[in-house]
C-alpha cells in the first residue's frame, strides 16, 4: 500500500448538488415487481435517488456546487490555483472537463485544471492529489470537484444496478493552513478490473454495436451499460476495505474511537454495516445518506458529510473516511473538519446548453 | 446443536423460501444472490466467531449447506 503524508493544507468548505429530479425505488415496481423491490429496499436501504436530466451532466452538478461554495465562502476566484474534476462521467472524451469548468466558473488562467478518472474511491484520491498540488502551489486555494451521473449508463432492467445509483456533484475547497497535516492510504488491485466495468466506449472497444445480449446472469445489457460482479465487489468491500482501515489506523497510531465519525462510501447498507462491524465502530457513528440519495460513487462521502452536517453546527471534528470500489481501489484518510463550513445539499436544474455541439 | 443445523437456521433466517437440505446449486441457480451472501457472511461470522476472508467468498463456497459447512470448518481449523 502507499501512504502519503501531507502538511499545510486543509478543507475550507464543501457543498453538494443533486439534480432536481427525485426518483423513488417504488417507482421501479412495474419493472421488477413488488417482492423484488421490497427485498431490494430491505437489503440495500435505498429508498430514493436523484437522476440527472437528459442533457444534464456530472459537470453541471459540480459546477452548481462550486459556484455556490465560492459565493458562500466569499473568496476570490483569482486565488484558486488548482481545479481538479474527479469523475467517470466527463462531458467529452477530450478535452478534460476541468478545463471547461475553469472557464464556466470564471477561474483565473493561472489555474491548473485537469481530470482524474476514479470512481467510488475518487474523493480520497482527489483529496490526496489536491493536497500534493497545494503544498507546492503559490496560490491560496484549490477546488476539488467530485461528480457522477452513473444513472446514464445503467440498463433499467438490470436489477443489480438499476435502483442502486444516484447522481450528484460535490465541491470541496482547500486552503493553505500551516497547522494541518493529513495521512492518506491508497491501494489498488487491478487484477479485479473486470468486477465493475463499462466495457465499451474506450479505445479498447471504441464503437461496438449497441445491440443487447443476455449475460451469464441472465441480464439483458449492452457493452455500454455498467456491469457489476456483485459477489466479487461485495467480497472486496467487506474484506479488503476493513483491512485497509486497520492498516491506516496502525500507520497513524490511532484507534477507531479517536474519531468522532466514520464516513464510509455509501455502497449499500449491508456492506456498510459489515465494514463497521469488522472495524469495530458502532453504526451510529457511521452516517448514512444512501437511503435518500442512492450510491453516488465518489461523491457519496462529501454528500454524506453535507447531509449530516449541512444544517447543524457541531464545531470542529475528527473524521475518518474510506472510499472504495471500481478499479478495484480503496482509499482511507482522516482530517479535522470545521462543520460550520459544510453546507446543506441543494437541488439544481443547471445545464450547460452552450456545451452541446 | 450441530454445526450443520446452525448453518441451516442461519440460511432460513436470511431467506426462508428455499429447501436448503436438497439444494446443491444455490448460487448457480440464482436462488441466493450476492446481497444474500453478505447477510449470510455476517451471520456466520457472528455465530461461529470467525472472519471469512476474501479467498472464501466464492460462488462455490455458497452453493449448498455442505459447501458452507466445509468452508466454516476449514476457517475454524485455521484454514488448513
Amino acid at each position: 500500500m502507499a501512504f502519503f503524508v501531507n502538511c499545510g493544507v486543509s478543507i475550507a468548505g464543501m457543498v453538494t448538488a443533486v439534480p432536481k429530479n427525485k426518483i423513488t425505488t417504488d417507482s421501479f415496481e412495474c419493472v421488477f415487481g413488488k417482492d423484488t423491490i421490497s427485498k431490494f429496499k430491505e437489503n440495500t436501504g435505498i429508498l430514493e435517488m436523484y437522476h440527472a436530466f437528459k442533457d444534464q451532466t456530472a459537470s453541471d452538478l459540480g459546477y452548481a456546487a462550486s459556484n455556490y461554495l465560492i459565493s458562500k465562502l466569499n473568496i476570490s476566484r483569482e486565488d484558486i490555483g488548482v481545479c481538479i474534476f474527479v469523475s467517470q462521467a466527463p462531458d467529452y472524451r477530450k478535452p478534460a472537463t476541468a478545463c471547461v469548468l475553469q472557464h464556466r466558473l470564471g477561474l483565473s488562467m493561472k489555474c491548473a485544471a485537469f481530470d482524474v478518472n476514479m470512481g467510488c474511491s475518487g474523493f480520497i484520491y482527489g483529496h490526496q492529489i489536491m493536497q500534493s498540488f497545494m503544498q507546492t502551489c503559490d496560490e491560496e486555494y484549490g477546488l476539488l470537484i467530485v461528480a457522477e451521473s452513473a444513472t446514464k449508463q445503467v440498463d433499467c432492467t438490470d436489477k443489480s444496478v438499476a435502483m442502486m445509483f444516484g447522481d450528484a456533484g460535490a465541491a470541496i475547497l482547500y486552503k493553505k493552513n500551516s497547522q494541518e497535516d493529513s495521512v492518506v492510504l491508497l491501494k489498488t488491485d487491478g487484477s479485479r478490473f473486470r468486477s465493475l466495468i463499462v466495457p465499451a466506449g474506450g479505445f479498447r472497444d471504441l464503437n461496438p454495436p449497441e445491440t443487447t445480449f443476455r449475460d451469464a446472469e441472465g441480464v439483458v445489457r449492452s457493452k455500454f451499460n455498467n456491469y457489476m460482479d456483485g459477489l466479487g465487489v461485495f467480497a472486496f468491500s467487506i474484506t479488503d476495505v476493513p483491512i485497509a482501515i486497520r492498516e491506516y489506523l496502525g500507520k497513524v497510531g490511532k484507534v477507531i474511537s479517536d474519531y468522532d465519525y466514520v464516513f464510509i462510501h455509501q455502497a449499500n447498507n449491508m456492506i456498510m454495516k459489515q465494514i463497521a462491524r469488522r472495524i469495530k465502530v458502532e453504526f451510529g457513528k457511521v452516517p448514512v445518506s444512501l437511503d435518500r440519495y442512492g450510491n453516488t460513487g465518489g461523491v457519496s462521502i462529501p454528500l454524506t458529510i453535507c447531509d449530516f452536517f449541512g444544517d447543524k453546527s457541531a464545531g470542529t471534528l475528527n473524521i475518518l473516511t474510506s472510499g472504495f470500489g471500481i478499479g478495484l481501489s480503496v482509499g482511507v484518510t482522516s482530517f479535522k473538519l470545521d462543520t460550520n463550513t459544510v453546507f446543506p445539499i441543494f437541488e439544481t436544474e443547471e445545464i450547460y446548453h452552450e456545451g452541446k455541439f | 446443536v450441530r454445526i450443520v443445523d446452525r448453518i441451516i437456521s442461519i440460511l432460513v433466517n436470511v431467506k426462508d423460501s428455499i429447501d436448503y437440505q436438497h439444494e446443491n446449486h444455490l448460487m448457480s441457480d440464482g436462488k441466493l444472490e450476492s446481497i444474500d451472501i453478505v447477510n449470510i457472511i455476517t451471520e456466520l461470522e457472528e455465530n461461529f466467531e470467525i472472519e471469512i476472508g476474501y479467498e472464501y467468498i466464492t460462488k462455490e463456497n455458497f452453493e449448498s449447506v455442505e459447501a458452507i459447512l466445509k468452508m466454516v470448518e476449514k476457517i475454524k481449523n485455521g484454514g488448513a
